[in-house]
């Protein structure tokens, strides 16, 4: 009998793919713009649905938590620090950092695994 | 959830007393991290896996936005963040927690 559900020891996040896809939605949005009070909630919205959209093509069974944060360059510094109670077996985490002239991005993909 | 009250003043009071420092913050960062993990696993809730995100910025008069979305069981997984405001920076800290079976 063939099963065709994958087994938990294969399923490992593969954190390259996952940064490819954040970097492409991140350029699509934020480009060659310069930062804007008026459209950075819509910025920030539309880099983390298209990325937790794509995430969901690769047709992975995990859930994902996507978080964006866009700052305005002023020379501020910015420290972020992430700890997870997880399987590391199975789950993951990418971080893509992109900046421009005007604004920096980091954008945080936590994946955590479904046991079917 | 109602551990997030208990977080939230933890953060405070550790921060309170801290200056916005670009060589101490990064350490900062990290340990407020773990902190707040590790009382989150003291809640001691069962089955569920967590994801804690702290974000400390200095003020310069810059602006900034934070934005996050989950893909997750609306009814089984949650969130609670927590901020904290000192004259030199802003403490964000963000917990999630996923339930698995």
């Amino acid at each position: 009998m063939e099963e065709f559900h994958p087994h938990n020891d294969e399923m490992i996040f593969n954190a390259d793919e996952a940064h490819n896809i954040v970097k492409e939605c991140i350029e699509n949005v934020l480009g060659k713009a310069d930062y804007n009070h008026n459209k950075v909630n819509q910025w920030t919205a539309a880099i983390v649905e298209q990325s937790l959209t794509h995430l969901v093509k690769l047709g992975k069974t995990y859930k994902y938590i996507v978080t964006c944060a866009v700052m305005q360059r002023s020379g501020a510094g910015l420290h972020t620090a992430s700890s997870c109670f997880w399987d590391t077996t199975t789950d993951g985490t990418c971080t893509v950092r992109w900046e421009n002239r005007t604004m920096n991005c980091i954008v945080n993909v936590f994946a955590v695994a479904i046991i079917l | 959830m109602e551990g997030g009250k208990k977080r939230q003043d933890k953060d405070t009071k550790k921060l309170q007393e801290a200056t916005y420092d670009g060589a101490s913050s990064p350490f900062l960062c990290a340990s407020i991290s773990e902190e707040i993990l590790n009382a989150v696993k003291e809640l001691d809730y069962d089955r569920y896996k967590y994801v804690v995100t702290v974000l400390i910025v200095e003020k310069a008069n810059q602006a900034m936005i934070v934005a996050s979305r989950c893909l997750w069981d609306a009814e089984r997984d949650t969130w609670v963040s927590a901020k904290c405001e000192t004259d030199t920076f802003i403490a964000l800290a963000l917990v999630m927690a996923c339930y698995y079976d």
